[in-house]
């Protein structure tokens, strides 16, 4: 390995932090990062301080964002909520409709345009209850209808948050396409040979990437002292911890997942009413 | 609310007063500032680049800190920051409100106090 291997790697880091810090210092901090002994190969230390100052910088500038806190927390409390929906819908192999619709909303959501994400999130909340609202037969072709209210909390939380978000008019940024690995990994969890449906490893995947989301939450609130990760992680966790509440889970392990789920909100909350350090 | 709870940021980090404190001698560089606050903290103190530059942004932010003059060194560009009046008053207050936290305990813990400790 060789210097230029060095400099490399730190130009390569420096892409964790936003556009916009990049433009401002990247150079300079490249000059800063390559000045004293010369190194022939990175130094995890200084690998680990980009990495974690460019999340801070990046979750600053979120919190900075000219969205106010809580448009912003309720566009990706259903952003999150969308792609819940969307993958299951991919693990249940609902019908093509259902699927179409499903991955339009979630397109909507993440490109913040509202007032097309509205009537989809309408349509999946009355599809879903339809059941509940016109006793209509539960037809595969319109994909899933629960036959109680607390299962159908999620989807309504789905449709009054775009109806917020449209009578607010708030101006929303775009999400990064990144969202879309989430839905990608259901599609390898429901057609990988050898994955039994919603067995352990959809378990394990769906637990993981709620707890790996809500700790970056609980981190970003901590960094930025917003409370819009906060508001987007309720809207994701309560409609399921009232279900939890209402019928009571099994066995431990599934109480212990509600009470990690929701003592990870309870942190982020908390979080962000803490005064900060300058 | 959000406002609120700005207003009731208590202290400094610990990086922060060490990187003003660099400063307090005149302008320096990015290098030239880690260097110092490791120097002044007795080793204490190792900036990480990445720690160093969200710190400058935030500073530059909150006017406590000011670019003096730039220079290009290999290619690269090189800035001089220099403190402010309201850095220099922040960092002082600062170091008054430690320094009357640390009198609290060697008042009371010194030999001429009559307290020996435990």
């Amino acid at each position: 390995m060789s210097g230029t291997f060095t400099e490399t790697w730190y130009r390569l880091c420096l892409r964790a932090f936003p556009p916009g810090h990049r433009n401002e210092y990247g150079a300079e901090m490249l000059g800063t990062l390559l000045d004293g002994p010369p190194r022939r190969t990175p130094s995890p230390r200084e690998t680990a301080g980009l990495m974690t100052a460019g999340f801070i910088a990046r979750f600053r500038q979120a919190a900075a964002s000219t969205s106010p806190w809580w448009a912003d927390g309720i566009h990706l409390g259903l952003l999150t909520l969308s792609l819940a929906n969307l993958s299951y819908c991919i693990a249940d192999h609902t019908s093509v409709w259902w699927l179409a619709v499903s991955t339009a909303l979630v397109i909507t959501l993440l490109r913040g345009w509202v007032p097309l994400a509205v009537p989809l999130a309408l349509l999946v909340a009355l599809s879903t209850g339809r059941a509940m609202l016109f006793g209509a037969s539960t037809t595969a072709f319109l994909g899933p209808a629960y036959v109680n209210w607390v299962s159908l909390a999620p989807y309504g939380m789905l449709a009054i948050g775009a109806v917020a978000l449209l009578l607010g008019r708030p101006k929303l940024r775009s999400r990064p396409w990144w969202w879309l690995a989430i839905p990608a990994a259901a599609v390898v969890l429901a057609h990988a040979p050898g994955i039994r449906e919603y067995g352990e490893t959809w378990q394990l995947f769906r637990a993981g990437t709620e707890a790996v989301l809500l700790l970056i939450g609980v981190w970003a609130t901590a960094a930025a002292r917003s409370p819009r990760w906060a508001l987007a992680a309720a809207l994701y966790v309560l409609p399921g911890a009232a279900s939890a509440l209402a019928d009571p889970p099994p066995n431990v392990q599934d109480t212990g997942y509600w009470l990690t789920l929701t003592a990870l909100l309870l942190a982020m909350t908390a979080t962000a009413w803490r005064p900060a350090r300058s | 609310m959000v406002a609120r709870m700005a207003k009731r940021s208590p202290s400094m980090s610990e990086p922060t007063y060490f990187v003003l404190a660099a400063l307090l001698d005149g302008p320096s560089h990015g290098y030239g500032i880690i260097k110092r606050a490791d120097e002044l903290s007795g080793g204490r103190v190792r900036l990480a680049v990445g720690t160093l530059y969200g710190a400058l942004d935030r500073l530059a932010g909150d006017a406590l800190i000011a670019v003096d003059s730039e220079e290009t060194v290999q290619g690269r560009p090189r800035r001089y920051y220099r403190l402010t009046e309201d850095g220099r008053r922040a960092v002082t207050q600062e170091a008054a409100r430690m320094e009357q936290a640390a009198r609290v305990v060697m008042d009371r813990t010194s030999p001429a106090a009559g307290i020996a400790p435990a």
